[in-house]
């Protein structure tokens, strides 16, 4: 239960998310995660709905050397590590992104479990593009190019997992079924590279890396990011947001304006030719006014545009 | 040996009179007395500069003939730059101009110059400088929104034709034809080129078609500006990209990030470039940095970018290295410290990937 003063919108949600930067190295695992569940610490007066923590936090640069088939988690029935942060999750009532090596039917993932306000583990994506030296130092095993969109009580999430970021597809996949919010825990923070995700695939990200914490806005805009006094973030976020083409929907904008005043916010992204809408009303649901104006989404745009291209194309 | 200090200008002004890429590859072939000989002339050539206008300030403009007159007085003071090539926006002779003509009257011939294409010509002739003129044309009876390319020579070399015109440019059948899917490059004296324009920037197929087709660098005429999506493609892409728009002209460097930018004041820029460059991974290439300063000193740049990631690793997000000596490739420098490009390692790691996949998991 949420504080009952607290006013929010129907679609916003506070996230939070975990640097790894300046818990590195330490000797062992326990010192590891004794520190990661400090950090997190610091953003449950804010009652976040979810926290990303860092990818493999319980044995990046940590010196205590273990083998993987001694630490992997189980991913149905909580393991060790996964077991606190269940306990963490039920009580701060909030989905935690969990990212620990796992076993599953004889093979071993880098994975990202998602745990549930109840505490239970409610879904997993295993990184699909793994470095090299993963799979054949580790023994590691890629998980599918089709991952899950997880449903949360406030929407589709989706996961991907460092180097992950380096490809397409799977983010495509993502974005195919509906996903609004991508986590990504990391190793190396892609700062860029992150934003451009955020922009082609119109998702809010939540980045938890070695070198930072970020939440990037649909359009890629950084909203927030960690640094040397806090290595921590945590804001809210507005799901009920949507990206359209500039063209020729502008001229329909003085008009949404002129009937919905404040419980719309208009952005215009001149340079890129983009507009974003989000409603700031209860009531209100974006889609809805797109309807009413007749305005596509984006990939609708494109997709309209496309089909003459294509029928003109000689 | 020729001299060191040679420059690009008056190299390429002997390569440029009058003979084209197949009589440079030929001088090359039949003059050289050394290796040394001809690599110098092939990294020197490999350094350029580019300049681009936009169309601040000349819009509305009242008259297609007073709009190519501004466009060639602002072309003439980015001329100062001595650039190898310039570009120019998006049908720069028509658009936001107040007077109206239809395709039929202002579409010009892809190979024999038309009255717009001309002056273009005798520009590019006079600066000797390679232009990207894009104009309205016709071929086979379509019209097409093009960027041709003119030579050093003034001589119309190739023409692009976009490949995703907005469905008010087709007009159901009646305006502009789209181009191919696939586009074409272009050989320069400097590299390979290729051209996306306008509406082309929301679609991938294109840009990587130019990329596995060995373009360098993409020229970008626009009316829209582009802003963070030229970014991307730059970097995913791994080439420079130069945009000419309504609202600016960018310099976009091979690793995503802006060059130089137009100014208000100007309305054009200009950078130089060198295409002798590699974007590569940060490991296994930070392990080799001091051992190739060490060993080529000043004959290389390299440069760190914290970040813009791209890499496998942690840290840095990816480093570029160049040559800055005629006599050095870059590719020979990773070779000797096996290094690969930041394209080659995530190629291969695909393929260890795809190997190892549970497609179930």
């Amino acid at each position: 239960m949420k504080n009952e003063y607290e006013v929010r919108l129907p679609r916003e949600i506070v996230v939070a998310s975990i640097d790894l930067r300046g818990l590195w190295p330490v000797d062992t695992v326990e010192e590891r995660v004794n520190d990661i569940l400090d950090r997190m610490q610091e953003v449950y007066i804010f009652k976040p709905d979810l926290i990303c923590l860092p990818e493999t936090f319980q044995t990046s640069w940590v010196r205590e050397e273990r083998k993987v088939e001694d630490y992997a988690e189980d991913v149905h029935v909580p393991g060790p590590v996964t077991s606190l942060l269940c306990r963490e999750a039920k009580a701060q009532q909030c989905y935690i992104v969990c990212p620990i090596i796992t076993k599953d039917d004889g093979k071993f993932y880098n994975s990202a479990l998602l745990i549930n306000r109840e505490g239970q583990i409610d879904g997993v994506y295993h990184k699909s593009h793994l470095v090299p030296s993963e799979i054949q130092e580790m023994g590691l095993t890629p998980g599918t190019l089709t991952p899950p969109a997880l449903n949360t009580d406030f929407g589709k999430l989706g996961i991907q997992i460092c180097y992950d970021a380096n490809w397409f597809d799977c983010w495509d996949h993502l974005k195919q079924q509906g996903t609004e919010l991508i986590c990504f825990p990391s190793q190396a923070p892609f700062i860029n590279v992150l934003k451009h995700h955020a922009w082609i695939n119109q998702a809010y990200i939540v980045s938890s890396t070695g070198e930072g914490a970020r939440i990037l806005d649909i359009t890629g805009d950084e909203i927030v990011k960690s640094g040397q006094f806090e290595r921590w973030v945590c804001e809210t976020i507005n799901l009920e947001k949507r990206l359209i083409h500039v063209w020729p929907y502008i001229r329909k904008m003085k008009a949404i304006r002129n009937k919905y005043g404040e419980k719309i916010k208009i952005n215009i992204y001149h340079p890129e030719n983009w507009i974003t809408l989000e409603s700031r009303d209860p009531e209100l649901k974006v889609q809805e006014i797109l309807e009413e104006y007749e305005i596509p989404s984006y990939d609708e745009h494109l997709r309209k545009n496309e089909l003459v291209q294509d029928k003109y194309r000689p | 040996m020729i001299k060191k200090d040679i420059t690009r200008r008056d190299f390429l002004g002997k390569s440029a009179t009058g003979i084209g890429i197949g009589v440079l590859g030929a001088l090359n072939a039949q003059s050289c007395t050394s290796l040394e000989y001809s690599r110098e002339r092939e990294v020197l050539r490999r350094n350029l500069r580019v300049a681009s206008v936009d169309l601040q300030h000349m819009y509305p403009g009242i008259s297609i003939e007073s709009r190519i007159k501004n466009m060639l007085d602002r072309m003439e003071k980015a001329a100062g730059s001595q650039p190898d090539i310039l570009c120019l926006t998006e049908t720069f002779d028509t658009s936001y101009v107040n007077e109206s003509k239809p395709y039929s009257e202002i579409a010009e011939d892809e190979y024999e110059p038309g009255p717009v294409t001309t002056r273009i010509s005798n520009f590019a002739k006079a600066h000797s400088c390679y232009v990207i003129c894009p104009i309205v044309t016709k071929n086979q009876g379509r019209y097409y929104n093009s960027a041709l390319l003119i030579d050093r020579a003034g001589k119309i070399t190739g023409a692009y034709h976009k490949v995703h015109p907005v469905d008010s440019e087709i007009s159901d059948g009646q305006g502009i034809t789209p181009g191919p899917i696939r586009p074409p490059v272009f050989e320069t004296d400097f590299g390979t080129i290729g051209m996306q324009i306008c509406f082309d920037a929301n679609w991938f197929e294109s840009w990587a078609h130019l990329k596995n087709d060995g373009a360098e660098i993409v020229f970008f005429p626009s009316q829209f500006p582009g802003g963070r999506i030229l970014n991307f493609h730059a970097w995913r892409h791994n080439y420079y990209v130069v945009s000419s728009t309504g609202e600016d002209a960018r310099i976009i460097d091979i690793s995503g990030i802006d060059i130089d930018s137009s100014s208000f004041q100007l309305g054009y820029t200009w950078a130089s470039i060198n295409l002798e460059k590699a974007y590569i991974p940060t490991f296994p290439g930070k392990y080799s940095i001091p051992d190739i300063l060490t060993k080529y000193k000043d004959r290389v740049k390299i440069k760190v970018y914290r970040d813009t990631g791209g890499g496998a690793g942690t840290g840095a997000g990816h480093i570029t290295i160049e040559s800055l000596d005629p006599d050095l490739y870059v590719k020979d420098v990773l070779k000797e410290y096996e290094i690969p490009t930041f394209r080659e390692q995530t190629l291969e790691a695909e393929q260890v990937q795809n190997r190892y996949r549970n497609p179930e998991a």
